[in-house]
């Protein structure tokens, strides 16, 4: 596909991520982890998997995370390194269980906000807390990105349509 | 273009440039993650001073025990200067003399002015000169074995209020005195004033230091958790209910909270309570709210309107406090919690 | 060329449907692995142990869990015995001490402690009772201290 389309494609995916990643700041979360949210930004990791090639999907999640660390005054903090790992990990597990044809966007979706929970609570639990009993919080964690994930899916299988008007004009 | 045809050998260069600048970014945040300088551990410390339960809870960059045994040292020179029971240090001093002008340093002074200011602010609810009254209830006896309660009779309780009120303590530059016998008893605010010592201590020998001070209940916050999030203080419910331990829960990163209520120092006689907090005015144990918690910007002021806080009339109380300095959770016997508009912004958690 | 790229994009994305059969086996993986792995974290590190503490050193370590009495020894008030001061009661997750030998009996009127950040204390026999440990209530996490 056209290196400019690319480029704008990207762009457009990452804005969207960062205009619900703000808003959903706002939105109470019932783990008293800092810096924890539901993750409704990761809608367009989905899209991106199914516009873009892999290196594509890298570059929004990449941007996605830093620019976001950068408006929420975040960035190099604790926070920063909970979301930055977890969104690859869960992007990377995205990447390489959409290569194949097993799931469908659902499937996608729990399965890279599992990979993402896995890698936040590792990185909480063994580098900022240095405590095992944070893992207390998993299942908890892990039931709300199931929730967000599957939402994810929905949003990102409705925005497919809205895609395919643009990619016509 | 170019980069969609997986052969050209353009396309593989620029691969390989994107997945290795992904791998530096990977690396630079792994890196990052595991050298950048970790918030220090704390260190608790407990200790039973001042008559009760002290716990000092300290994170600091370099040696966390050197300091913690410096605002231990501080904690004990302030009880030991201003406690009520010692009979060799200023406080009996003066008490002593009387009408007698005796000197004191710019510690006292500036305690003793305070305590005037406070009493004044808070029409005499908060007063330091209730010694005799004190001394009448036996609460300074309170921890004796050989000591027997009885509630005084209306007579002695007029003579000992005849010889109280901080309107008998006197003021001037390097010297204070009491009129009409009356004797200061500073149990009201010394907790408050040792913990804020405790925590000026601490914040001069490490200007970073994080923390808190707990001495009794009366909590000074030396600095934010992990330098930035809020310390998470209880409210302890002022009576047993099944289940239910803590009334409220605060978010502080700064300043001082103190709790009076009556069931922590009371003598009971035929189911009869008779607490520790007594009302300058009618020189009895204070009736009404059985709990007040109040935070300021410092645990001496902290102390100081808590106690006011119990004996003062609710309405009152919520309505001046707040210009004072103060916020407030006040329980009545019913156990139904009032509170001061800028309470609810302190049970709100913002990371 | 264009042609063939956009024809592709499009045979990409209507080829992912919503949900697979496979999709509902993730999602009920996913709970059972999370609930798998909650069993997994060591006992010890979530519950709360009750430390009892006779002139400033470590004396006794209880679960709070296990359910019991323990006779606790305190220093005498006069000095040179340690007698026993306390019975120290533990049920149902909750912390009391009753049979105090103390004049005042404040610890006993201390009542009962739950959390991490209570404290019973007698004075006169120098015993410090507290809990340690992380607990998670309604609100969210265990105090760090409590104002009393």
């Amino acid at each position: 596909m056209e290196n400019n389309r690319k480029v704008v494609r990207i762009a457009l995916y990452v804005s969207l991520a960062l205009a619900v990643y703000l808003v959903e700041t706002f939105i109470p979360v019932p783990v008293p982890i800092p810096g924890f949210k539901w993750g409704f930004s990761n809608f367009v990791v989905l899209m991106s998997l199914m516009a873009l090639d892999t290196r594509g999907v890298l570059w929004v999640v990449v941007l996605k995370v830093l620019l976001g660390s950068f408006l929420t005054g975040k960035f190099l903090s604790p926070v920063f390194f909970i979301s930055f790992f977890g969104n690859v990990s869960g992007a990377l597990a995205m990447i390489a269980v959409s290569k194949t044809s097993c799931f469908g966007y659902i499937g996608i979706s729990v399965i890279g906000a599992f990979a993402s929970n896995l890698a936040q609570i590792g990185i909480c639990g063994v580098w900022l807390l240095r405590s095992a009993y944070i893992w207390y919080f998993f299942p908890y964690i892990a039931v709300m990105g199931t929730v967000s994930s599957v939402l994810n899916a929905l949003v990102a299988k409705g925005g497919e349509q809205w895609f395919q008007t643009y990619q016509r004009t | 273009m170019s980069s969609s045809d997986p052969d050209s050998p353009v396309t593989l260069q620029k691969r390989v440039w994107f997945y290795a600048l992904l791998i530096l970014i990977f690396a630079v945040a792994v890196f990052l993650l595991l050298f950048r300088k970790n918030t220090p551990p704390y260190t608790t410390k407990d200790a039973i001073r001042m008559g009760t339960y002290m716990r000092i809870c300290l994170g600091a960059e370099k040696n966390p025990h050197t300091l913690i045994d410096a605002m231990m040292r501080e904690v004990t020179r302030v009880e030991n200067k201003y406690s009520f029971h010692n009979e060799e240090n200023i406080l009996a001093e003066i008490n002593r003399n009387g009408e007698n002008w005796t000197y004191v340093d710019e510690e006292t002074r500036f305690i003793l002015e305070r305590s005037y200011e406070l009493a004044l602010i808070t029409k005499g609810a908060f007063d330091p000169a209730l010694g005799r009254l004190t001394k009448l209830w036996g609460f300074d006896q309170i921890d004796k074995d050989d000591f027997v309660f009885r509630v005084p009779t209306p007579e002695e309780i007029e003579t000992a209020l005849k010889a109280s009120g901080y309107r008998n303590l006197e003021i001037q530059e390097d010297t204070v005195r009491l009129k009409n016998g009356a004797l200061l008893d500073l149990g009201g605010i010394v907790k408050g004033y040792a913990i804020d010592r405790c925590v000026q201590v601490a914040r001069e020998l490490d200007p970073d230091a994080t923390g808190y001070v707990d001495i009794g209940g009366d909590i000074g916050i030396i600095g934010p958790k992990f330098g930035g999030a809020d310390w998470i203080i209880g409210v302890q419910s002022p009576r047993e209910i099944e289940g239910v331990s803590l009334m409220a829960s605060v978010f502080m990163k700064t300043g001082g909270i103190a709790t009076s209520g009556d069931y922590q120092r009371y003598y009971e006689i035929e189911g009869q309570r008779y607490h520790h907090i007594l009302n300058a005015e009618t020189g009895k144990p204070s009736t009404g709210t059985v709990s007040a918690t109040v935070i300021a910007q410092n645990s001496m002021d902290a102390d100081a309107f808590a106690t006011a806080g119990m004996i003062l009339d609710e309405d009152y109380v919520l309505q001046i406090l707040p210009r004072l300095g103060g916020q407030a959770l006040l329980i009545d016997p019913k156990l139904s919690k009032r509170s001061t508009d800028g309470w609810a912004s302190f049970e709100k958690n913002d990371p | 060329m264009a042609m063939d790229n956009r024809s592709n994009f499009f045979k990409k994305i209507s080829a992912r449907p919503l949900m697979r059969k496979n999709d509902l086996l993730v999602i009920g993986g996913v709970f059972v692995l999370s609930f798998a792995l909650s069993f997994l974290i060591p006992q010890h590190q979530t519950a709360s142990i009750v430390i009892v503490e006779v002139d400033g050193r470590e004396a006794y370590r209880f679960s709070i869990q296990k359910d019991g009495e323990y006779p606790i020894r305190g220093c005498h008030p006069v000095g040179g015995t340690n007698p026993v001061s306390h019975t120290l009661h533990i049920r149902d997750g909750q912390v009391y001490v009753e049979d105090a030998q103390c004049r005042d009996k404040l610890c006993e009127k201390m009542g009962k402690i739950d959390h991490p950040g209570q404290i019973i204390v007698c004075v006169p026999y120098k015993v410090l009772i507290r809990i340690e440990g992380y607990q998670v209530n309604e609100n969210g996490a265990s105090p760090d201290a409590v104002t009393r």
